[in-house]
């Protein structure tokens, strides 16, 4: 059956928006905080970037944009950016602090070098990944982390779909040579 | 460089992106160009190991931290326009919404959205499903059953979670599926390789579990269903209609419906469904039994056990080795009758079911209750088809609108990396089934029986001990022999595996939900949301509760020790704090052993046990019982030298007073206690770990107090480094024969996710072996992460404790100090043997993460608790006393507890026992010892904060009432006031 697509006559009562509300953070969290942590270096700027991002859509809410199937690409498109946007800020600060090695040493915390070879590849790539620019990681991370299929990607980075594979690409042979002259220093 | 067209897909191609056409096309064009190949072969590597990476890279929080979450909630919606007054043109919209509604309403009774199909897309990367969702009521479950006793594995799961999970329940470590059943659903709804009927029971679940590869390999889509929550009483079921080419699936589809159509009560659609279907020609079908078992399902559904009966030898018949289902139902059916019987006889007898009325019938000769029940028929047999309509009406299911889920494909390695860790589980458990019984001197200590942990003596003794009481009573299955191939009997080789606790289909579960409850509207209950919004959302388990089982089928109960009682101090805080702790945080052993019992300490032995109960307050008609184990308490000459190492958070979350100046407290205490044989280093962790003081006497006492000032309490919690460089320095101040002991005090905020916890907890695993324990105190609240500080205290065979407050401290470091630093025995692990001609059903109250197998209790490579100087472990049950039993069995035996350890001195695994006498029982609850009814009340206090199904007859106020004599005996007890105190707060707050 069809039902009417929503209008005002359905605008939830307040208690309602809020329980959507808090289904979909509910439902994003995780993985917004997976995406942001990895692109920031840092968890308690990643719950920043996502509590930023969550009282965004609180502002923006409509039971339109929840019914439609936009709310994930809007979700990470809006991540994404707020993260950009604290990776530049925080650029700034550390050059005016000129204190960016001690920085460096607390953005790459999580990252530790004294496990086993495995780890330690994994922890190689990783660092690479960091190094590259938030743009190339954003594909990397939602086709790799996120498990995003290329229409949903390409939905949020604002490409064709078919550009998709071919950005994914140019990013990961990025990564390779990172990784391969990490390897050889 | 490489400018060859094709090159911008290989990433695609290697990540199986592409449509096979064009993935062949390039997969033909690497073989002939050498630069692409070389590409490839660079980047196939690189991209298995990003994946990986992100996948461990655990640095991420789960979830947003309280204050933020409030934040978003409370911000204001957008300023809208007032919206207008409806106007006549709006007159047929709400009509045709009205008729929708009217519309789905009736499709709660017909079969509806029957011919409503899922589909599964099988495109590039993703496939997604479209299914309706069904809600269960529990009593679905209980139908099904879970008996198959295998742990699903922990690991099955981590790492692989999908924000699709999420939805419904977001542990982030499972430590136990096996009576999560949804589990092994959305895992394999994760695979994505479209569908078999899912786990709607245990069993089901565990093919999904131990054989992706079968539906993997077919990669049909039948129809599927699983449980996916216990919330509130229902189960939410996921259910579809199958679509498939081949004949053997469509069938299989089609019973995967008909299972479906049980479950939601449509049995006239599934007989009219099966009917269709032809048994006979069709492997599939027919290997299985699946056909006949629907069948004899439905009917034991409709409470036809006799039509049910009937049915099973075909099954049995067409599948003769081992078909767990057939078992299972049998044994459901015969119980039911059996109650069935009882019940006709206590109608027949007395109209009453109270004990002493069944013994003779109303003309005064001794009747048996068969014998009884053939007078008496009962009145739902007479009216089946009545009686059926009946059953088909009872209210059960509320639909909601298709939903869709997309989720990702997993790719094979992971697939066959998840094959290999469920079979090394499946492993685990036949290794456990190897005997592993240590000979040690048969003693004699006080009134206790010690004796070696032999089997033959303990047959012996376990053959006296049922010859006393009844010559028909089943003889316990003999643990330490390595188990033979499956006897014929298929109700006893189904049960080679079953753990204590799980219990097949409970049908004496607590009644379903009123049709009130299961009518409610939508999934999330406005008040279980406010709750999740207002505290801090962790993501959990649901809580499991052990139920009641049936003494005639598994009459061992076992256990490991746990002596832990930070469950109790967090409830505490919680309720104190204005809010009834959440559900999943209260462990009721935790909660009863937070309490002296007033039992005292053996003067030799290593433990006494101890015995009492009374018809308990707050069941129906039961018995409670409560045993004690209590341990010795070491003199002081025998207490040995302690090498502590003093970890402590210094993450930006501690610097709270609650929490750094309580581990400095801690600490100030420590050492005012030490002996001048003991040291104590200090370790200090943020984003890394730090050597902040040597080993030193307690003379050094200033010195490392001047250490422990100057940490400042900044940057992130990597808890793994702490440890790592704790267990470092304890093993290279590792002396012999001392106390070696690392101490943990963290506020639990860490980064520590599945991958390095596992890393972590193999680590603290391996130093166990070698002697070095861990004690964790947690402090502070909000953000806390209760179970993985648990666990690695479970791990470390060592003590987990809450420090809420300065008296906490004392009491843990000044009080306690013995019991925290020495320990008198390891792997202490209790088994209780209830005698079937006794007691019929037993139920353990709490240790639902404790439990054992049978035979893990006498396998002493198995991990157990651990038990420090003077500390005694409370364990209650609830149990059903037979109702056949002798008039004179006021002397009999009820039961028997062991209870087998590893002593810290030392020396070989000892065990100890002692039978439970119904003479151990008071009369009446009220004349039972004070202390008695302060460890009913607390079990019964933990029971309801759980939301046990079996603590709905009692409020908190009836607990308060029960507790308020007792305490009033112990009025200098601080601690009781403060019990009866929580649970006075708790009604308040409840409601």
């Amino acid at each position: 059956m069809h039902m009417p697509p929503p209008t005002d006559l359905t605008e939830p009562a307040p208690d309602l928006r809020q329980q959507r509300i808090a289904a979909v953070v509910r439902d994003y969290q995780q993985p917004l905080l997976r995406y942001t942590s990895r692109l920031l270096r840092n968890a308690t700027l990643a719950q920043d970037v996502v509590q930023t991002v969550f009282i965004k859509l609180c502002s923006n809410w409509s039971p339109r944009q929840e019914a439609g199937g936009d709310l994930k690409p809007w979700l990470f498109r809006v991540a994404h950016n707020e993260a950009v946007d604290l990776i530049r800020s925080e650029a700034r600060r550390n050059r005016l602090h000129t204190c960016g090695a001690a920085e460096a040493e607390i953005l790459h915390g999580g990252i530790h070098t004294d496990a086993v070879n495995d780890d330690d590849r994994r922890a190689l790539v990783l660092g690479c990944l960091d190094a590259l620019d938030p743009s190339e990681r954003q594909v990397i991370l939602l086709r790799l982390q996120q498990n995003m299929s290329y229409d949903e990607i390409a939905a949020i980075v604002n490409r064709p779909r078919g550009t998709v594979g071919a950005l994914l690409h140019t990013a990961v042979k990025k990564l390779a040579r990172q990784v391969r002259r990490k390897e050889g220093a | 460089m490489n400018t060859c067209p094709t090159e911008p897909r290989l990433t695609a191609c290697l990540l199986g992106d592409l449509p096979k056409a064009e993935a062949d096309a390039v997969h033909a064009h690497i073989e002939s160009c050498p630069a692409c190949r070389a590409a490839a072969a660079e980047l196939a590597p690189l991209l298995d190991t990003l994946r990986a990476a992100l996948a461990s890279d655990t640095a991420a929080p789960l979830t947003l931290d309280p204050v933020r979450m409030a934040a978003i909630l409370a911000t204001p919606p957008p300023h809208r326009a007032r919206r207008r007054r409806p106007r006549f043109w709006l007159a047929p919209v709400i009509g045709l919404a009205a008729t929708g509604i009217i519309v789905l309403s009736a499709s709660l009774f017909f079969p509806f959205f029957e011919s409503n199909p899922y589909h599964i897309r099988k495109g590039s990367g993703s496939a997604s499903v479209a299914c309706d969702i069904v809600l269960v009521p529990m009593e679905a479950e209980a139908a099904d059953g879970d008996t198959d006793g295998i742990s699903d594995g922990p690991d099955f799961l981590t790492g692989t979670k999908q924000p699709v999970v999420d939805r419904w329940i977001a542990p982030p470590v499972i430590t136990d599926t096996e009576n999560q059943d949804g589990w092994a659903v959305n895992a394999w709804i994760k695979n994505g390789r479209g569908g078999s009927d899912g786990g709607g029971d245990g069993t089901y679940a565990r093919d999904h579990v131990s054989g992706p590869e079968r539906v993997i390999q077919t990669g049909r889509g039948s129809s599927w269903y699983g449980d996916i929550d216990h919330k509130g009483g229902q189960q939410v079921y996921y259910r579809g209609d199958g679509r498939s080419d081949k004949t053997d699936e469509a069938k299989n589809a089609e019973l995967g419906i008909a299972k479906s159509e049980r479950l939601t009560r449509n049995y006239d659609a599934a007989l009219e469904r099966l009917a269709k279907l032809d048994p006979n020609g069709d492997a599939l079908v027919k290997s299985e039994a699946r056909f006949q078992f629907q069948q004899a399902q439905i009917k034991y559904d409709l409470e036809d056990y006799a039509g049910a009966r009937e049915e099973l030898p075909r099954v049995r018949e067409i599948a003769p080795n081992n078909h767990k289902e057939a078992a299972l139902l049998e044994r459901k059916e015969n119980l039911q009758t059996g109650k069935q019987l009882i019940e006709a006889t206590d109608i027949r007898l007395s109209g009453s079911p109270s004990e002493s009325d069944l013994k003779t019938s109303v003309d005064g000769t001794p009747v048996s209750r068969v014998a009884a029940v053939e007078q008496v028929k009962s009145p739902v047999l007479h009216e089946p088809a009545a009686h059926r309509t009946a059953i088909a009406k009872r209210p059960i299911i509320s639909k909601y609108s298709p939903v869709t889920f997309d989720f990702p494909r997993l790719d094979d390695s992971k697939v066959s990396e998840e094959k290999g860790k469920d079979s090394r589980s499946v492993g685990q458990i036949v290794q456990q089934q190897v005997a592993g019984g240590v000979v040690s001197e048969e003693e004699k200590k006080e009134s206790q029986t010690t004796y070696q942990a032999n089997a033959g003596n303990d047959r012996e003794l376990t053959r006296k001990f049922h010859n006393g009481e009844k010559p028909a009573a089943p003889v316990i299955p003999d643990p330490p022999t390595p188990v033979p191939a499956p006897p014929p009997d298929m109700n006893s080789s189904i049960d080679i595996f079953a753990p204590a606790t799980p219990a097949p289909a409970d049908i004496f579960a607590p009644a379903t939900p009123a049709p009130a409850d299961i009518f409610a509207p939508a999934p999330p209950e406005p008040a279980a949301l406010t709750k999740a919004v207002s505290t801090p959302v962790k993501p959990r388990m649901p809580a499991v509760f052990n139920p009641f089982v049936a003494s005639a089928e598994q009459p061992l109960s076992t256990f490991a020790i746990d002596v832990d009682t930070a469950s109790y101090t967090r409830t505490r805080q919680a309720i104190l704090a204005g809010q009834l702790p959440e559900p999943e945080a209260v462990r009721t052993e935790e909660v009863v052993n937070a309490f002296d019992y007033g039992d005292r300490a053996p003067d030799l032995a290593t433990f006494r046990i101890f015995v009492e109960g009374s018809p308990s307050p707050f069941g129906h008609g039961t018995s409670l019982i409560r045993l004690g184990i209590k341990g010795r308490r070491l003199g002081r000459e025998e207490s040995r030298p302690a090498v502590l190492t003093f970890v402590v958070d210094a993450s930006g979350s501690m610097a709270q007073p609650d929490r750094f100046g309580l581990a400095r407290l801690a600490l100030d205490e420590l050492i005012g206690r030490l002996g001048k044989d003991d040291r104590i280093q200090l370790v200090a962790f943020n984003d890394t770990a730090r050597v902040l003081a040597d080993p030193v006497a307690a003379t050094g006492r200033k010195e490392i107090l001047a250490a422990f000032d100057r940490i400042q309490c900044t940057g992130s919690t990597h808890l793994e480094s702490g440890l790592r460089l704790a267990y470092d320095r304890a093993a290279a101040a590792f002396r012999p024969g001392a106390e070696n002991r690392v101490i943990l005090i963290s506020d639990g905020v860490a980064n520590l996710g599945t991958g390095a916890a596992a890393d972590i907890l193999t680590h603290i695993d391996a130093a166990r072996r070698q002697g070095i324990t861990l004690a964790v105190f947690g402090v502070g609240r909000g953000t806390y992460n209760d179970e993985m500080l648990e666990q690695l205290a479970n791990r470390g065979d060592g003590t987990y404790r809450f420090l809420d407050s300065a008296d906490e401290v004392r009491r843990a470091f000044v009080d306690d100090l013995a019991a925290t630093l020495y320990n008198i025995a390891s792997d202490v692990k209790i088994q209780v043997e209830w005698l079937p001609a006794a007691v019929s059903r037993y139920r353990q109250l709490g240790y639902e993460n404790r439990a054992l197998t049978a035979e893990q209790f006498r396998d002493d490579t198995v991990d157990a608790g651990e038990v420090g100087s003077g500390q005694s472990v409370t364990a209650l049950y609830e149990i059903e006393r037979a109702a056949l039993a002798p008039r004179a069995a006021a002397e009999a035996p009820l039961g028997m507890v062991r209870v087998r350890y590893r002593p810290a001195t030392g020396g070989p695994v000892a065990e100890i026992s002692r039978p439970i006498l119904a003479a151990d029982l008071a009369a009446a609850f009220p004349s039972a010892r004070p202390q008695f009814r302060i460890a009913a009340c607390a079990a019964a206090f933990a029971e309801r904060l759980r939301g046990s199904p079996y603590a709905n007859r009692f409020s908190f106020a009836d607990v308060a009432n029960a507790l308020r004599p007792a305490v009033m005996e112990f009025t200098l007890d601080a601690r009781l006031a403060d019990l009866l105190r929580l649970i006075e707060a708790a009604d308040r707050l409840a409601k």
